[in-house]
């Protein structure tokens, strides 16, 4: 006869959360007690009754409701802003024409301030006017694509370094996990190891290499070059989807 | 992604935020929502007092962002803030006693669809008959997937508390949906 006492710790080595020792002491108590490997058995297919319930989602356009709510009092945003027209990536993808033309076309009618947040203040709006990317060489490449958006990841080298260059669309909000996973090389002071993608983004985060490297500028000269990069991220249905990109010499 | 690094990730995100980057606050929304929403909808079983809670839940986060020391899981602080935000409408008497049944996933054809959805209401309608106690502590079990030691931290009870609590909020939830038809 086992007590409530039991099924309490029954229950939480069913739930794979009792301490080893504890779970020792109580397999040794029980011993093979048929009613305690039934009650067990009973909260395991309870548990998988229960993980089969239908998930569901928040309604669309939460998230914009929430951020409607908060008061603006932010500063300029991480972000590198790029002026459109000057990018160097601007012919190289089909999908960027469309995406580039349309804030193109906002720059042109309403002027580049528009792109920079709310409560900027003039210095810094003179600032981020003037930002211009160094031209880029871009080392290697790689795409992510899902249902309504794309997003381009290049190893680019400038003048500042390397960098990993991120252009991409999206029909909808989405965020963007990003580890780096190259086993030779650790990659450090990656400001922020998520992204927020919505509507149209394009950033650059400096990569600080742990160790010292040669850059010229050419493919051949960084056969080690960041060549994975792990990243996460949320389908419109709310599950997590996880894939490594593959980087390929542009060269 | 492991829970040291959405910690350090969060870390990073709040403290943004702290300093006024609403970029960051945009982040964490996305980061968190699905969640605090599926929390909310399992307290409340309404998707709208769910989507009125959730938003509650945030903006009460951001505007007490500053003295939040990050240090501290992030999510263990917003799940607490939205479990009290559901309390609250219940005890506002706010919240309808009704189950949407329309939120079960149509694409897995008609039949699978209407056994989701039978299950979504039944395990709903059973839920709805446990104590607030109860009902937080199956939700962020099953349906947030918190271990016990993060519900300890959550509801701010001793981690045995949980346990027990979990295994009376177990049975009566199994009682309940036997009665609705449920063979467990």
């Amino acid at each position: 006869m086992i007590t409530d006492q039991d099924r309490i710790l029954l229950q939480a080595a069913a739930d794979g959360e009792l301490p080893p020792q504890e779970l020792a002491d109580l397999r040794a108590r029980l011993g093979d007690s048929l009613e305690a490997r039934a009650f067990e058995k009973s909260v395991s297919e309870f548990n998988t009754l229960l993980s089969s319930v239908p998930e569901v989602g928040p309604p669309p356009g939460l998230a914009s409701r929430i951020l409607e709510q908060i008061p603006e009092t932010v500063s300029p945003s991480a972000t590198t802003l790029i002026a459109p027209g000057i990018n160097p990536y601007k012919s190289r993808r089909a999908w960027h024409g469309y995406a580039m033309a349309a804030s193109l076309l906002v720059a042109v009618v309403i002027g580049a301030n528009v792109l920079l947040p709310g409560g900027a203040d003039e210095a810094m709006r003179e600032q981020m006017k003037g930002t211009v990317i160094a031209p880029l060489n871009i080392l290697s490449s790689s795409e992510l694509q899902w249902e309504g958006g794309v997003a381009a990841f290049d190893i680019v080298s400038n003048a500042d370094g390397l960098s990993l260059h991120i252009e991409g669309v999206s029909a909808s909000p989405i965020a963007l996990g990003l580890t780096f996973s190259q086993s030779d090389w650790e990659l450090r002071d990656l400001p922020g190891s998520t992204l927020l993608l919505k509507d149209e983004v394009t950033t650059t985060l400096p990569i600080a290499l742990a160790q010292p490297v040669s850059v010229v500028g050419n493919a051949d000269s960084l056969t080690d070059a960041p060549r994975f990069l792990d990243v996460e991220y949320r389908r419109k249905d709310g599950t997590l989807e996880r894939t490594t990109l593959i980087f390929r010499s542009t060269e | 992604m492991g829970r040291e690094m959405e910690r350090a990730r969060d870390g990073q995100l709040v403290l943004r935020g702290q300093h006024g980057d609403k970029r960051a606050l945009e982040e964490l929304i996305l980061l968190y929502q699905d969640t605090i929403f599926k929390l909310a909808y399992r307290m409340l079983a309404n998707p709208e007092d769910a989507a009125d809670a959730t938003q509650t839940t945030f903006l009460k986060a951001f505007e007490n962002i500053k003295s939040f020391d990050p240090k501290f899981r992030f999510f263990s602080w917003i799940y607490r803030i939205a479990i009290n935000e559901c309390l609250n409408y219940r005890r506002r008497d706010r919240v309808s006693e009704y189950v949407d049944e329309s939120i079960s996933d149509q694409s897995a054809g008609p039949e699978l669809a209407a056994r989701d959805s039978e299950l979504q209401a039944s395990v709903q309608t059973a839920l709805m008959t446990l104590n607030d106690d109860h009902r937080a502590v199956i939700t962020l079990r099953h349906f947030g997937e918190l271990s016990y030691t993060e519900i300890a931290s959550v509801l701010e009870i001793p981690e045995k508390t949980v346990r027990s609590r979990l295994f009376e909020a177990r049975g009566r939830l199994k009682g309940a949906m036997e009665r609705a038809g449920v063979t467990v």
